[in-house]
């Protein structure tokens, strides 16, 4: 060791010593000596939730079907809601899912509707998406039911009943911030999937100001002309389709030598699009490929976000719930404590209903994404919807899924949205 | 708190990472400059969550004799997992969750603590810096620069060090970090190192450390984690970190040109094989088939010669030859015996041509019953069956001029009558769809109706032109559901609030109608004269005011009374008993009196007091001397008296009416009073007439000329109550009753029994908007006709519903045109097939009954030949007789056979010139018997020895077909593995170009993690090559 350095350590020796990190005489000592105690306190986040709610039911309506089904395994969130609320045990008493299949048609959505009802459920939580949510909305609407839509896109059920909330991105929100990001880009060109769905995404990129190069209609099944998309070298390709047919557009792109961005609506965002990805030999979809959605994603640092996934570790090693939770999602957990809050004072059908109207799952306790305002059958604020970027970083903390079969997932793009006061900064939590 | 060893062991850590860091600055940095290092110290619970964060900053500046440094601790606030850093939030960017096991089963550090058994314990520490941002990365593919917002994470080299476990506690230890002996060898020290870096190293590290415990007790741990990659990496992640798929891209290029080469080789060699393939299947299939089909059965080729697969080959034809001559050998023996046996009853040919000739008769043969007896008779009969010439009475060619008279043109009609098949056909065509939709038959009414129900959506600017459209329309006018923006049964609710029930108020204010009735009901009348309202106040002011003869014995109790009382006091008109204004009159006239009487005073004064006081004793009377000035001065006082006296005269009364004083004050109060009779006209000329006119008006007395009180009880009337009884018959009586009928109308609140707006709505839920459907039975009106309008069309003929199904069979009955080729394709069309067909079966017909004639001579051509069959049986009649006579000569040539069959040898002799005896058969049955023995001792044998040359291309021989297979094998296996390469490489070529991509990503996404590693500002401000920030995570032990 030189003079200087040993002069160096010496000095650093008296900073540290006096500075409120040491302590007198601070050494470099082994540290077999010391007496370990084990420390009372505790900086493990409350897993379970406090409720005055006694035997309520709250409705699940999942669909094996459809585009909904997509959604089916991220409606498990709801059993880890409903864990947390019933104390984060077994045998509690709290709140009971009862769960039903909309079969992703529009007489299903009416009998799981009717069923639910029939059954006591105080309020529902539709956890999918498609056309069959109208026929559901408007029976939620006839029995006086207050349904909870924590993925649903679609603008128009707010309309089909006064009854129905959507906690979700709407299309057009979606599309608004898809366009912001393409309006540059020079040539988009757009396949959408055919149908309602495709039509809907294209009216609402065109409301956001984009035009397009082409315009290709496309479905899992059929062959996508992707040579001929990729040779017209568009700047940028929007897919609007669901997670098959997004998976079938991106292989053709790839395939027919697409080398631009590639953009997809939000049905893409789903385990069921990651799954593909994984699934490939020459995956199409890489890292950077964009959506757009909720800023609340598996990347949370919060507290909260730490409560949900403890949670979910809980309620299966506790054996509490034996339902697949490994893809459950915030959003559809968020929905039951919102629902369950409405049910504080009173926990009927009429009075959640009625109490609904003034939850912001801001002032819920345990609600982990992004905030709802229940006092608008659209709740999800414009602020809120972030440009989402498809990411195969795994930490290996066991919130993202497996990528090398359950493939990646999606993170909010930093600056894209606007977080709450409350975790003003969250866009930028590690200071660069 | 913690303890000062807790504190002790913190300051240890990081004392070493800080030494550690400024030693390796020490060496590059220069004079005057700065280098600083925030650490971090993050407190953790037992389980691994945080519970307090400190952090330090440390700054050490370089000059000529030294270095100085500076250090500063400061707490920060964890909240709701985050830290509170300059007013805005940061996340940890590393966690740690540590977990412990006894004996296999996970625990918590209070339950493991001072137990014994098999331990382990498990730190997770897991990067999660996870983070979007532009990354530009080469595509090694295209050589181009790609840009994507992508998630990236700031790679932390993580350490736990210094852990030393004594073996007083720990034995058989394992851990998947390095485990050294102590100085003193009585414990073991236990280190781990990992590089959290995805995508190129993993994000989580487990340290373990596991072994058998006695008083479980773990000192204190600190894992230190630092941003950026430390030490040297291994040459896969170093690749991966630094090159992407660069390597992999030049895999690529090589797997695009195998590719090509292969597809160029597949090409050649498919050329090659195709040649020998055409050979060898000319060999093979044609030539080889041709000497000798080996799968030959000749059983089966006698059943059926025609089976393809079963042909012979030359070697077997031959073979067949041979059979057939002894078969020709034997049909000609049969021949021969066949042609003449010499017996009737077991004719030959002969006799049988004898027997044929009789059968075949002159036509004229029947029987009793008019059976024809001979061909001939039968052929007559079938031709008069065939055609009688007689529409009435028809044989088979006047049925089917019937039959094709019925199918008809489709032109056919009486009127509107159809008179064909196809007439009827085209009747109902019409009837199904005239095409146009001006004139429409059941296809346009249909989609007239299909068209008009519509989807709802069909609107010209707000007018619905479709009844979907209508119905969504009065649906949309009928509620909007939002209050806000009232629609009719939002209005009507609305109205049904407004109305209200007469209860709702807010504080004193009402908010409804029936409210503010009730409200006006209440103010115009209590009931109750203690608490008056309007109509009790109007009536006491009307008994207030009274009829001016209310007293209580002198005391007026009205104002008419007090008015009649002032009046009475002002004058009574009698001046004996006389009220005010009589007494000034008095007053007035009694001063002029006194006036008078005052005038003789003055000159007889002086002398009637000299006389009184003379008149009393002792009294000295007046210095007449001065009676002068005495009786001045009382005239001076009387003239001011007199003058006083005038002036109260003159200030009591002017006589003036025009210019009142007191008098004629009091007398115009007194007429102003009046007695209430004073009127001028309608007008009140006093305040008495006044007072009766205003009571006049507070109240008549009377309900049909009602006064303000008889108003007031009417208004209060008719507001009401809106209690039942103010329903007579049903008809409201008042206007709350009215108001709660509207209400009632309105809404019953019970959608069992509805009111309008109860019908409204179940007009509006009962419309719909079309997706309503329970069990596929649809449950509102527009599902209803969207189930209509599904019914009507499906708009796919392959999933046909009414309309479709219309279409089709209109299409299916056609116009009669609609052929592909011969094929009818419509019901016309197969009518008019049909049709042709009967003209031709007609056509058939007649010539068949033409064809049969008579057998007369006339049909029998110039050269003598039979134009019909009767003419053919008469000149077969003559022929067979000749035949008979050609037989015998036949029979010679044939030769004959012997009992065995086999022909008896006959022939001619010759000698050659070689000198042998030649024989030549003499008949045809020896020369067959020589034949056969030709072909089957001789040519087969030849043609045998050529297909065993050829060989079985499927069994190895040395043969030509055996090597021609080998040779096109080999071919195509080179012509399919050069196909598959080609395939192989253009999928491999793909695979291969997204292993490129992802490779050249994650390769951006590392470097991109790197620079954050530089720009990384923790939990401080600072940042840059002249800054580290550092975190130590610390757990205080177990034990």
């Amino acid at each position: 060791m030189s003079n200087r350095r040993r002069a160096a350590v010496a000095a650093l020796t008296v900073v540290i010593a006096l500075s409120g990190v040491a302590c007198k005489g601070a050494t470099h000592d082994n540290q077999q000596g010391d007496k370990a105690r084990t420390t009372n306190e505790s900086g493990a986040p409350a897993v379970a939730l406090k409720t005055a709610v006694k035997d309520a039911k709250v409705g699940l309506i999942v669909s094996s079907a459809g585009p909904g089904a997509d959604l089916k395994d991220m409606a498990s969130g709801a059993y880890v809601a409903a864990f947390r609320l019933n104390d984060a045990k077994t045998g509690s008493d709290h709140v009971s899912l009862v769960v039903a299949d909309d079969n992703g048609t529009p007489d299903g959505a009416t009998n799981a509707v009717t069923s639910l009802v029939d059954q006591g459920v105080v309020g529902i939580v539709y956890a999918s998406q498609g056309e069959q949510l109208l026929a559901g909305a408007a029976t939620a609407a006839e029995k006086g039911v207050a349904v909870v839509y924590p993925y649903a896109d679609d603008a128009r059920i707010a309309d089909q009943g006064a009854t129905s909330y959507v906690a979700a991105p709407t299309i057009a929100q979606v599309a608004a911030k898809l366009a912001e990001h393409v309006k540059d880009a020079g040539k988009v060109a757009l396949l959408r999937q055919a149908g309602a769905y495709g039509d809907a995404g294209k009216a609402a990129l065109t409301a956001a100001g984009l035009s397009f190069v082409s315009d290709t209609p496309i479905t899992a099944t059929d062959a996508v002309p992707g040579k001929s998309i990729a040779s017209a070298n568009p700047d940028a390709v929007i897919v609007w389709a669901d997670a098959a047919t997004s998976l079938v557009a991106a292989d053709a792109l790839s395939t027919g030598g697409f080398g631009g961005e590639m953009l997809f609506g939000d049905r893409a965002a789903v385990p069921a699009f990651a799954h593909g990805i994984a699934g490939s030999l020459a995956p199409a979809v890489n890292d950077g490929a964009l959506s757009a959605g909720s800023w609340a994603g598996p990347d949370l640092p919060t507290a909260a976000a730490d409560a949900f996934y403890l949670a979910r570790e809980q309620a299966i090693s506790s054996g509490a719930v034996a339902a697949d939770l490994s893809v459950a999602d915030f959003r559809s957990h968020d929905a039951v404590l919102a629902l369950v809050h409405a049910a504080e004072q009173k926990s009927d059908r009429a009075s959640v209903l009625d109490g609904i109207k003034a939850v912001s799952t801001q002032s819920v306790a345990g609600t982990v994404g992004a905030p709802t305002d229940f006092s608008k059958q659209l709740a999800f604020g414009a602020q809120d919807v972030a440009l989402l970027s498809y990411s195969n970083l795994n930490d290996g903390g066991g919130r993202y899924p497996t990528d090398a079969t359950a493939g990646g997932h999606w993170i909010a793009v930093a600056g894209s949205y606007t977080p709450p006061a409350a975790v003003a900064g969250l866009d930028n939590p590690y200071g660069g | 708190m913690k303890g000062p060893r807790s504190r002790r062991a913190v300051a240890a850590a990081v004392f070493v990472v800080v030494t550690a860091v400024f030693a390796a600055q020490v060496l590059s940095a220069s004079a005057d400059e700065t280098r600083s290092v925030d650490v971090a110290v993050v407190r953790l619970d037992d389980a691994g969550f945080p519970i307090g964060v400190t952090l330090n900053a440390f700054t050490r500046t370089y000059n000529d004799s030294g270095s100085t440094d500076k250090g500063d601790a400061s707490t920060l606030e964890l909240k709701d997992g985050l830290v509170s850093v300059n007013g805005e939030h940061r996340a940890l960017p590393v966690v740690v969750r540590t977990h412990y096991f006894l004996d296999g089963t996970e625990v918590s550090a209070s339950d493991i603590a001072g137990k014994s058994g098999d331990f382990k314990v498990e730190w997770d520490v897991t990067n999660r810096t996870q983070k979007t941002e532009k990354v530009t990365y080469t595509d090694s593919v295209t050589g181009k620069e790609k840009t994507v917002t992508a998630a990236t994470m700031v790679p932390f080299t993580v350490e736990l060090a210094g852990l030393s476990l004594p073996d007083a506690s720990f034995d058989s230890l394992s851990s998947n970090g390095v485990v050294a002996r102590n100085a003193a060898n009585d414990a073991s020290d236990l280190s781990w190192t990992s590089v959290l870096a995805p995508p190129v190293f993993p994000g989580t590290a487990v340290f373990t450390v596991e072994g058998k415990a006695s008083n479980f007790k773990l000192p204190t741990t600190s894992i230190v984690a630092t941003p950026g990659v430390s030490g040297a990496l291994p040459k896969s992640a170093s690749d991966a970190a630094e090159k992407g798929g660069a390597e992999a891209a030049t895999v690529r290029g090589y797997i695009a040109q195998f590719g090509d080469g292969f597809a160029q080789l597949g090409g050649g060699l498919g050329l090659m094989k195709g040649g020998l393939d055409q050979i060898f299947s000319g060999i093979n299939d044609k030539l080889k088939p041709g000497l000798s089909n080996t799968k030959f059965d000749k059983s089966l080729y006698a059943e059926d010669s025609t089976l393809a697969y079963n042909q012979p080959g030359l070697l077997e034809a031959l073979n067949l030859l041979g059979d057939g001559l002894g078969q020709l050998i034997g049909g000609a023996a049969q021949i021969r015996a066949g042609l003449k046996s010499g017996d009737a009853a077991n004719p030959g040919v002969t006799e049988g041509l004898n027997q044929v000739i009789g059968g075949i008769g002159q036509g004229n043969e029947f029987d009793g019953q008019g059976n024809p007896l001979t061909v001939r008779a039968s052929l007559n009969a079938l031709r008069v069956g065939i055609s009688s010439g007689d529409m009435s009475a028809p044989g088979m060619v006047e049925g089917l001029q019937k039959i094709s008279d019925a199918i008809g043109t489709g032109t056919e009609f009486n009127g509107s009558t159809p008179l064909t098949i196809r007439a009827s056909i085209n009747a109902v065509r019409a009837g199904l769809s005239s095409g146009s939709a001006q004139n429409p038959a059941i296809i346009e009414g249909l989609q007239t109706i299909y068209s008009s129900i519509g989807a709802g959506n069909e609107f010209n600017g707000t007018t619905p032109l479709t009844v979907a459209a209508g119905l969504a329309a009065v649906r949309g006018a009928l509620s909007s559901g939002d209050m806000q923006n009232p629609k009719i049964i939002e209005g009507l609710q609305t109205i049904y609030g407004s109305i209200g029930n007469g209860t709702e108020f807010n504080g004193n204010v009402p908010v409804t109608l029936a409210a503010s009735l009730a409200a006006v009901r209440a103010a115009l009348s209590s009931g109750d004269p203690n608490n008056p309202k309007i109509l009790e106040g109007l009536q006491k002011i009307y008994a207030g005011i009274g009829a001016g003869n209310e007293f209580n014995g002198t005391t007026p109790l009205t104002v008419r009374a007090s008015l009649n009382a002032i009046r009475g006091a002002l004058s009574t008109g009698s001046q004996v008993n006389p009220g005010i204004i009589e007494g000034v009159q008095q007053v007035v006239a009694g001063m002029a009196a006194l006036k008078t009487g005052m005038t003789g005073f003055d000159s007889t004064f002086v002398a009637s007091v000299q006389g009184q006081l003379g008149g009393i004793l002792g009294a000295l009377p007046l210095d007449v001397t001065q009676s002068a000035v005495i009786q001045g001065v009382l005239d001076a006082g009387i003239t001011q008296f007199k003058a006083a006296l005038d002036q109260m005269s003159a200030g009591l009364s002017s006589g003036d009416v025009n210019n009142p004083k007191v008098l004629e004050g009091l007398q115009k109060i007194y007429a102003g009073i009046g007695d209430g009779s004073e009127f001028n006209g309608q007008t009140p000329l006093t305040i008495m007439a006044s007072m009766v006119a205003m009571r006049a008006g507070l109240s008549s007395g009377s309900q049909v000329t009602p006064g303000l009180i008889e108003g007031v009880q009417q208004i209060f009337a008719a507001v009401g109550t809106g209690a039942p009884s103010e329903i007579v018959n049903g008809v409201p009586q008042t206007i709350r009753a009215g108001l709660t009928a509207i209400r009632a109308g309105l809404s019953s609140g019970n959608a069992q029994n509805p009111k309008i707006i109860e019908g409204l709505q179940q007009i509006f839920a009962a419309i719909g908007t079309g997706s309503e459907f329970s069990n596929g039975i649809p449950v509102t009106l527009r599902a209803s006709l969207n189930a209509i309008r599904a019914g009507l069309s499906s708009g796919n003929m392959n999933d046909p519903k009414i309309i479709e199904g219309l279409q089709k069979i209109y299409a299916s009955l056609g116009l009669g045109n609609e052929f592909n080729g011969a094929t009818p394709l419509t019901i016309q069309a197969a009518l008019v097939a049909l049709q042709q067909g009967v003209g031709q079966l007609k056509g058939g017909a007649q010539l068949a009954h033409d064809a049969i004639g008579t057998g007369a001579a006339s049909e029998f051509g110039s050269d003598g030949s039979p134009l019909t069959i009767q003419a053919a049986l008469t000149a077969i009649g003559s022929g067979l007789t000749q035949l008979n006579g050609g037989i015998a000569q036949i029979v010679t040539g044939l030769g004959d056979v012997d009992a065995k069959g086999k022909p008896v040898k006959s022939v001619t002799t010759r000698v050659s010139k070689f000198g042998n005896t030649i024989e030549s058969p003499a008949n045809l049955l020896y020369g067959l018997q020589s034949s056969q023995d030709a072909v089957l001792q001789k040519f087969v044998a030849g043609v045998a020895q050529i297909v065993d040359a050829l060989g079985d291309p499927n069994v190895s021989a040395a043969t030509i077909l055996s090597g021609l297979k080998q040779i096109s094998d080999g071919l195509g296996q080179a012509g399919t593995g050069a196909g598959s390469g080609a395939s192989g490489a253009d999928t491999l070529g793909h695979v291969v170009s997204a292993s490129v991509a992802s490779q050249d990503v994650a390769t951006a996404l590392h470097q991109a993690g790197l620079s954050r590693a530089d720009q990384f500002l923790g939990l401080g401000s600072s940042s840059g090559d002249k800054h580290r920030t550092l975190f130590v995570f610390t757990q205080g032990g177990v034990g």
